[in-house]
């Protein structure tokens, strides 16, 4: 099985004949369980826009495009560790999954832009956001990270009832 | 290189169950839901690693690429 190294100073897997990543031991990765954090959970976000018909729809909508995100991310990931960028036809694939990840990742950053805005309209608190920018404007990676962070949330919370 | 406080990760492993947990999300039939269950437990057994470890690993490929 293809396998890939995790080096700690050395994270750049944009070179995919890079298969190897080394990470340190697993009684080392202790933070693991602090970095499967968003910047606020979905629960509290259900808590802030509950009771309000709008936030409710907007939540959910960024909610709908974190699961789509979610999904053609790790595709594209997964294409490539699969050795997909072999082939014209499989680079001709990713170019195409590539250009539909950018459009459905400016609908996500919008998705949350649009749900911080009426969050805060209402008088309700949005400064999780200020988390997911650069002092002015959101930012596309932090945007995709959340979305990310919020859907493996949403598995590690449930799984206990599962 | 100290390789014994290193273990070497399976990318497909991890990239496969990063996508099965993105496919739960949103999966309603149960017989799917069930076997992507299914499936990411074994990963988690056979790497040895736990969701939030795994999880961890994905995502810094995803930090490394965009």
């Amino acid at each position: 099985m293809e396998k890939f190294e995790l080096n700690k100073n050395e994270t750049n897997t944009n070179d995919d004949s890079n298969q190897e990543l080394t990470t340190e031991a697993i009684e080392h990765m202790s933070h693991s369980l602090e970095s499967i954090k968003p910047v606020i959970s979905e629960q509290e976000l259900r808590s802030i826009c509950e009771g309000s018909d709008g936030l409710e729809m907007l939540l959910e909508s960024f909610l709908k495009y974190s699961v789509r995100y979610a999904n053609d991310v790790w595709s594209m990931e997964k294409l490539v560790a699969d050795g997909g960028l072999n082939t014209e036809d499989g680079i001709a694939v990713f170019a195409d999954m590539d250009e539909a990840r950018t459009i459905l990742h400016n609908a996500l950053v919008d998705s949350i832009a649009i749900l911080s805005r009426n969050i805060a309209k209402e008088g309700k608190d949005n400064s999780w956001v200020r988390e997911l920018t650069n002092g002015h404007e959101l930012q596309r990676v932090a945007c995709g990270k959340f979305a990310l962070l919020t859907i493996y949330r949403r598995y590690i919370d449930n799984r206990q009832n599962i | 290189m100290n390789t014994t406080q290193q273990k070497l990760v399976p990318k497909q492993l991890v990239l496969e169950h990063a996508k099965l947990v993105a496919e739960l999300s949103s999966e309603k039939n149960s017989q799917i839901l069930l076997s992507h269950r299914k499936r990411l437990s074994e990963i988690e057994t056979e790497l040895k690693m736990s969701s939030e470890q795994i999880a961890d690993q994905a995502l810094s490929i995803y930090k490394s690429r965009y």
